[in-house]
């Protein structure tokens, strides 16, 4: 039987670096389905708060609470980071590496990865190195080779940052189709985007939450300051 | 300037017609340089992945004393392993004295430094790169070394490649740890200093050509592969 990692909880986690909370006192229970957006200005907390949920990093104060044993959250949730780290070796080669690690024999590899690559469109770059792609390009391979192993759960550290218009559309149309299979816990500074792929959202800013609601509540009902500039303005700082 | 043309022709004739006892010299060089390479390679390349991936207290110092190391002056290696390998000895039991062997155990000495060192300075950015990947698909430390080691290969054939150049000019220690020994321990370095001395320039205007030959050889593999690939991350 697969265990499920979600519902995920966080409760009362603080990150405390130097002095400096980064996380502060958060409590919160991720929707099991949809795509989350954590969204907050710089130092928000939003990559710090993904790298707690994926054990890059340890609470200081606090737990997160996953619903399968600590062993197996990170066979079942994949993170892509905001500068895509990629090998330095060829497509195929980077979008086998989870499967490599996971077991998966052989023939199953070749067929994953040629399913995959044709999904998410770069079947046409699988023999090129991987450092030679553009940066849009790039965050493509690196969505597909954290979708590949088929994770429950997936992080998308601002995803579109840096990449132009048409990437961009390119990125969020995959994010709106993968969502569909797994959940997706986004960061992103774009309230616009927010506005057009997100389910629920949890706007934090220094490291506190100041709140967190579904999208079309969020967008109704925003009580705070922030959140209220944040919706109007598309300004946060 | 007669005799050096005169020394110059009678090299390239030695090589050209593959002077049996040039042939002999050099395949010992290769053969000694490449055994104590290879063995380098195995403690160095692993020692510097190690220490470029993990943290720990005494790593600054360890680092500093292997950094030291690479400037060893040859000439004391030969005398430490002289006195080990000699009779009176701790190792004096095995025989190996004025044999390949300790030529190539005085050549490791020597090169496993610069390889430890090369490796460590190639991957320390390769790791600070892959790090958050690597933990993200909860990989375990051999699997993280054999990832980080395969994907510096060129860096790291580079560093191999830097630990030949050195090994393979070598001629203090080997020079006090085999002896010089005609058709055992003589190489390429100690055939020229001892055809210099004898005043046989031909001879050894030829074993310097050879040599200059592997050198210059090496070095422009190790140009091309140092730049071949990953100039934006080292």
């Amino acid at each position: 039987m697969v265990t499920s990692i979600l519902p995920l909880r966080l409760e009362n986690v603080t990150v405390e670096k130097k002095g400096i909370k980064l996380i502060d006192g958060l409590n919160y229970e991720f929707p099991s389905k949809g795509i989350t957006f954590i969204i907050g200005g710089n130092g928000a907390g939003k990559t710090t708060l993904l790298r707690l949920i994926h054990q890059l990093e340890q609470p200081s104060i606090g737990k997160i609470i996953y619903n399968c044993p600590m062993d197996q959250i990170k066979f079942h949730s994949a993170f892509v980071f905001q500068s895509p780290i990629l090998l330095y070796r060829s497509v195929y080669e980077n979008l086998k590496l989870p499967l490599k690690q996971n077991n998966i024999a052989i023939g199953e590899i070749q067929k994953s990865i040629e399913i995959t690559a044709k999904k998410f469109k770069i079947d046409h770059l699988l023999q090129l190195q991987a450092h030679d792609l553009s940066g849009g390009q790039k965050q493509k391979v690196a969505i597909a080779r954290a979708w590949i192993a088929k994770p429950q759960l997936l992080s998308l550290d601002e995803p579109c940052a840096n990449l132009d218009a048409k990437s961009v559309m390119a990125i969020e149309k995959m994010i709106l189709e993968i969502s569909q299979h797994i959940k997706i816990i986004m960061t992103s500074h774009d309230i616009r985007q927010a506005k057009r792929l997100a389910d629920h959202i949890l706007l934090l800013d220094k490291g506190k939450q100041i709140a967190a609601a579904s999208k079309n509540v969020f967008f109704r009902d925003h009580k705070t300051l922030l959140a209220h500039n944040l919706i109007n303005g598309d300004i946060i700082c | 300037m007669a005799d050096f043309s005169q020394a110059f022709y009678a090299a390239l004739s030695l090589i050209f017609s593959f002077d049996e006892n040039l042939v002999d010299i050099t395949l010992r060089s290769l053969y000694v340089t490449f055994c104590a390479v290879s063995l380098s390679c195995f403690i160095g390349l692993p020692a510097g992945a190690f220490l470029a991936v993990t943290n720990f207290k005494a790593k600054k110092i360890i680092l500093a004393i292997i950094h030291g190391l690479m400037g060893l002056p040859p000439v004391v290696v030969g005398l430490c392993v002289y006195m080990l390998l000699s009779r009176s000895g701790p190792l004096g039991i095995f025989g190996l004295l004025f044999t390949p062997k300790a030529m190539i155990l005085a050549q490791v000495i020597i090169i496993t430094p610069i390889i430890t060192t090369l490796t460590f300075q190639a991957i320390t950015p390769l790791w600070h790169y892959y790090q958050d990947l690597l933990n993200s698909l909860d990989m375990n430390f051999p699997q993280k070394m054999k990832t980080l080691l395969w994907d510096g290969k060129n860096q790291l054939l580079t560093a191999a490649l830097a630990g030949f150049g050195r090994g393979i000019g070598e001629v203090g220690a080997l020079m006090i740890v085999g002896g010089n020994i005609d058709q055992v321990t003589r190489v390429l370095t100690t055939a020229i200093t001892l055809e210099t001395s004898r005043g046989d320039f031909a001879l050894a205007l030829a074993l310097g050509f050879i040599l200059i030959f592997i050198t210059l050889l090496f070095s422009i593999f190790i140009y091309v592969f140092g730049n071949k690939r990953g100039a934006a991350l080292w």
